[in-house]
């Protein structure tokens, strides 16, 4: 119960703020809110976190939770005194409504019902969740929770298998239900991670809405490697959440509102992909290029949001900088490599070979046996939507093709073992890009004209 | 009804999610116990016998100290007793051991500890003996 508490106020706090910000809205776009408040509150709420955390307030004191307390509320004054928006554009086009969509709706209804009884299930059966989840995430918030009063929570630093460079919004977010439940719960990581699969899939199905957005939230859930992934407690779902949040805000227009606030709320989403896990610093640097190409070639209104884009991400990219920079070592990934050694594997084209080949082999068996392919075949119908149709699909197909790439030269540059790196982890990274794939995809298929 | 090729498609893709969820749920309720919670709660049990806030050693085992579920043990070890750091060393005051850790007949590794605490499963905290 107290668990609930924790999560559900810092997320009616952005709750309020969405809703005075973007103004009249249907049950489609409430949901969509409902969606990015939570997974944005469990974020916000990770900084406070860990602000205090550092200020010596120990998550086991009374103190901790008066203070977050404290924080929300003058947070919630100040979304509460934003003027409400007026009205929307009426003359943004809404999805076809087709006579079977009831029959879609109700099936992707029993997929999601099914996917979260299988969830649910997965936790009883490992309510500490899978290896990476209780060696890593959950184990740096044992360290928050338990090490706040005399700064033992550094010592998580010294524990190199660990990775201890990783971002802290799951551990800080997991301390932080702990303080308010009084006690380490294994329900405040089952929580947290059902709500960031929840939200992901939900952020989809309101973007595109109609019948495509039931067939594409049932695609996702599809997925097998996807449903596992769900609550296994790691930080690659809620990383994929906050790719679709990103790409959502920006050029799904799902809050149905193209205001500065809902491209602050975009940059915000993106810089938490960055606070969630390393990859996602790949994705900010994407959009901040996207947003200063959008700024130089675009109309006024382009530069306008561009800079709200930035401004959203720059306060938890300064988070996320501060704890790169004054707390994590350096990642076991560039430790000791030279430059000189990295350009020797990027020219050595066995390495290429190598990782291609595990790279496709383990594409193709992602969610096999059930669904061999899917995640190449959908992959190719986005490069071929980029191609054909430009525009919004285009730039979301580049940003996802080029966040993949990304992964393919850290696994060609690697200093471990690469068949060890590519099979331990390439399924998680696909589970990151499927909700955002899907998502681009179906915008390319969609009637709904998405804002370039 | 004339089926369209969206229609079959659509279809498709909801009938294969129906039974990829299926087959998930029926994997997950047929899933075993987990180790790891059985694990957390012995180490948790030996965590009364340390003090706070003090490094505390892990015998290595005496042989396959790499195999994976002699690793997981490690691991569930430092999950379990955060924030003590948990090294594998037996130079620190307080050790921990796996029933299976030590020597049989004797462990030398072991000379000048004493057991302190133990598990139900048999694990083990040892402290040196004051000199």
């Amino acid at each position: 119960m107290r668990e609930s508490i924790a999560l559900l106020i810092p997320a009616c706090t952005i709750g309020v703020f969405l809703y005075r910000s973007v103004g009249a809205i249907s049950a489609r776009v409430a949901v969509a809110c409902v969606a990015l408040a939570s997974c944005l509150g469990i974020g916000f709420s990770s900084v406070i976190s860990i602000t205090l955390i550092v200020l010596g307030i120990a998550p086991t004191s009374r103190a901790f939770v008066l203070a977050d307390l404290a924080v929300w509320m003058i947070v919630a004054a100040l979304c509460w005194r934003i003027r409400k928006a007026s009205t929307p554009n009426s003359q943004l086009p809404t999805p076809k409504s087709e006579p079977w969509s009831w029959l879609l709706a109700a099936a992707f209804g029993a997929v999601a019902v099914i996917a979260l009884a299988a969830a649910i299930a997965t936790s009883r059966a490992a309510p500490h969740g899978e290896w990476d989840a209780w060696a890593i995430w959950n184990q740096h918030a044992r360290f928050l929770f338990r090490g706040g009063e005399d700064g033992a929570w550094r010592d998580f630093f010294s524990i190199a298998w660990s990775q201890p460079d990783y971002p802290l919004l799951l551990p800080a977010s997991v301390a932080r239900v702990w303080a308010y439940a009084g006690r380490e719960s294994t329900l405040a990581p089952i929580l947290i991670a059902m709500i960031f699969g929840a939200a992901s899939v939900a952020l989809v199905v309101t973007t595109l809405g109609g019948s495509r957005g039931w067939i594409a939230g049932a695609l996702i859930l599809g997925a097998t490697t996807f449903l596992v992934q769900v609550p296994s407690q790691c930080a690659d779902v809620p990383l994929a959440c906050f790719i679709v949040a990103t790409l959502s805000v920006t050029f799904g227009n799902v809050l149905r509102t193209p205001s500065a606030i809902a491209f602050a709320i975009a940059g915000a989403a993106s810089a938490m992909a960055a606070w969630t896990k390393n990859e996602g610093v790949v994705l900010v640097l994407l959009m901040l290029i996207v947003a200063v190409v959008a700024a130089v070639r675009s109309p006024a209104n382009a530069r306008h949001y561009a800079r709200w884009s930035i401004a959203g991400a720059l306060p938890i990219f300064i988070v996320v900088m501060w704890f790169k920079l004054a707390l994590a070592p350096s990642s076991g990934l560039v430790e000791g490599q030279s430059l000189n050694v990295v350009v020797s594997r990027l020219l050595d084209l066995n390495r290429h070979a190598t990782v291609l080949g595990l790279m496709a082999q383990h594409a193709l068996r992602w969610s096999a046996p059930l669904a061999f392919a899917v995640f190449p075949i959908v992959s190719l119908v986005a490069a071929w939507m980029a191609v054909r149709f430009g525009g919004a699909v285009r730039t979301m197909a580049c940003i996802l093709g080029l966040m993949l790439a990304s992964y393919y030269v850290v696994y060609v540059t690697t200093p471990f073992d690469i068949t060890w790196h590519v099979t331990t982890s390439v399924d998680r990274l696909l589970v990151q890009l499927w909700p955002g794939l899907v998502l681009t995809v179906f915008l390319g298929l969609s009637p709904l004209e998405p804002r370039a | 009804m004339r089926l369209s090729l969206t229609r079959v498609v659509s279809l498709i893709v909801v009938v294969w999610s129906l039974v990829s969820v299926i087959a998930a749920s029926r994997s997950a309720i047929a899933r075993g116990p987990d180790p790891v919670a059985s694990l957390d709660t012995e180490f948790r049990t030996l965590s009364r016998a340390l003090p706070p806030s003090v490094p505390v050693g892990f015998l290595r085992y005496e042989s396959d100290d790499d195999r994976a579920d002699r690793v997981m043990t490690y691991y569930v070890a430092q999950y379990a007793l955060a924030p003590h750091l948990v090294e594998k060393r037996t130079d620190l005051e307080f050790l921990i051991v796996a029933p299976d850790a030590p020597r049989p007949g004797g462990d030398v590794r072991l000379a000048g500890f004493v057991p302190v605490a133990t598990s139900k499963q048999g694990f083990s905290v040892y402290q040196r003996r004051a000199q």
